[in-house]
């Protein structure tokens, strides 16, 4: 077995470039190590990603205002930056939720989103927020890139976002229902509005239709059951023949509703 | 591979197989039996232990990884030969019965109250709400965190 620790950007890409066929990225571990528990390891190779100072980085970029948080920051790194919290408060959200308090000071976003869980927290976050992914010569996540609070796609507005998810229980649990929404509070109405489904099937997607019933609206005078009947259709569409279709076409009621009020709520 | 850390409070230098888990290199290169495994996958938090200052799985941790970080398990807490306050508080609020539990959530109290040292009834569920516990009552285990927060408090902060 090989253990690689690159210490640099550039030992990591030598790395990369020097890879076994048969590797694997270790960050938090909280997939690979559960995964693999009782069996023997499959791969060749194992590229720690720990020691990379420029993967645990999370601060605006010099030019474009947008705001980079690093593949390796842990959740509980980006639950607690005070910038998330107020520009990017869906995925600040999302993070505090996750796991436990151990998930959450190892697991990190970059493994969220690289594990692909239908269930990951992240993910719709990322997508409603309109986040880019960074590579590394094309293999290895570095970050990903928020659009920044200033961003011509908000205008004159405030950006304003918002996550809630449904599980089995309130406190460490899986979701079976998440929601992130992401609007421009411009005079006094929500604008350009995204809504993201995650967890109900097997990606996330976006939900125009519940995106619309908000467009328009002002803070706490939503449309609550047009939203949810919008977010009901559009898992009705999406997991047709699932078992599990009729309970989550009723359930997204719960998350709906909560996320309208998390989105009402919404304090700079 | 040879990997430098501190290990409650000592520094090490050990040459270790660089992809077993913590926890075993804990168990049987250490002997620190007090990590105790449950489930191996980040659900029972029996095997918690503090990587520098925080709360974290020993089973969800490649000895690999382990240069340059500060680790604390349960002995390292009485290394001096006394126990720590919350040991004791939770010896003398009951908050102890089979004991399997025990190692990994007092440690994932240690880790609130090095950060929090006068926490809520909701932070304190809160931060071991990924310790499971089977044969006692959470009751007794909040009031043994809460109880050894007020002495912390009372000595000048955790240490």
């Amino acid at each position: 077995m090989i253990f690689t620790v690159p210490k640099t950007l550039e030992e990591l890409q030598t790395a990369l470039a020097n890879r076994s066929e048969r590797f694997v990225f270790a960050a938090g571990c909280t997939d690979i190590l559960p995964k693999k528990l009782g069996k023997p390891w499959e791969v060749d190779e194992i590229i720690d990603l720990t020691h990379v100072p420029e993967l645990q980085t999370i601060g605006t970029g010099p030019q474009t205002g947008d705001y980079f948080i690093g593949a390796c920051c842990t959740h509980a790194q980006v639950a607690a930056d005070p910038e998330v919290r107020r520009h990017y408060t869906a995925l600040a959200q999302a993070c505090e939720q996750i796991g436990s308090v151990q998930i959450r000071n190892r697991g990190t976003i970059g493994g969220n989103v690289a594990n692909g869980s239908p269930a990951a927290d992240t993910l719709p976050c990322l997508m409603a927020l309109g986040a880019e992914i960074e590579w590394i010569d094309g293999v290895c996540i570095k970050g990903f890139w928020l659009p920044g609070a200033q961003a011509p796609s908000a205008g004159s507005g405030t950006v304003v976002s918002a996550f809630a998810k449904l599980g089995d229980r309130d406190i460490v649990t899986i979701a079976r229902i998440s929601l992130a929404v992401r609007s421009v509070l411009r005079g006094g109405r929500y604008t350009n509005t995204a809504v993201v489904v995650g967890a109900a099937s097997l990606q996330p997607f976006f939900c125009d239709e519940a995106a619309a019933v908000l467009d328009g609206s002002q803070p706490g005078e939503v449309d609550r059951e047009a939203f949810a009947g919008a977010l009901a259709k559009a898992i009705e569409a999406s997991i047709p023949n699932r078992p599990t279709m009729p309970y989550k076409r009723s359930a997204v009621r719960g998350p709906a509703f909560d996320v309208l009020e998390r989105l009402a709520n919404f304090e700079h | 591979m040879i990997l430098h850390f501190i290990l409650n409070s000592k520094p090490v230098s050990k040459d270790l197989d660089p992809s077993r888990r913590l926890i075993d290199v804990l168990r049987e290169d250490f002997l620190l039996t007090g990590v105790k495994e449950g489930c191996g996958e980040g659900e029972c938090g029996s095997c918690t232990i503090l990587m520098d200052g925080l709360p974290v799985h020993a089973c969800m941790v490649l000895a690999g990884q382990l240069d340059g970080h500060r680790l604390l398990t349960i002995e390292g807490l009485s290394a001096s030969g006394e126990l720590d306050i919350l040991q004791q508080a939770f010896i003398e609020n009951n908050a102890v019965h089979c004991g399997f539990c025990t190692p990994g959530m007092i440690m994932a109290a240690k880790g609130l109250l090095l950060q929090n040292p006068d926490p809520t009834e909701e932070e304190i569920r809160t931060a071991i709400s990924g310790n499971i516990c089977r044969c006692s009552d959470y009751r007794q285990i909040v009031m043994a965190v809460k109880d050894a927060a007020a002495r912390l408090r009372a000595q000048g902060g955790a240490r």
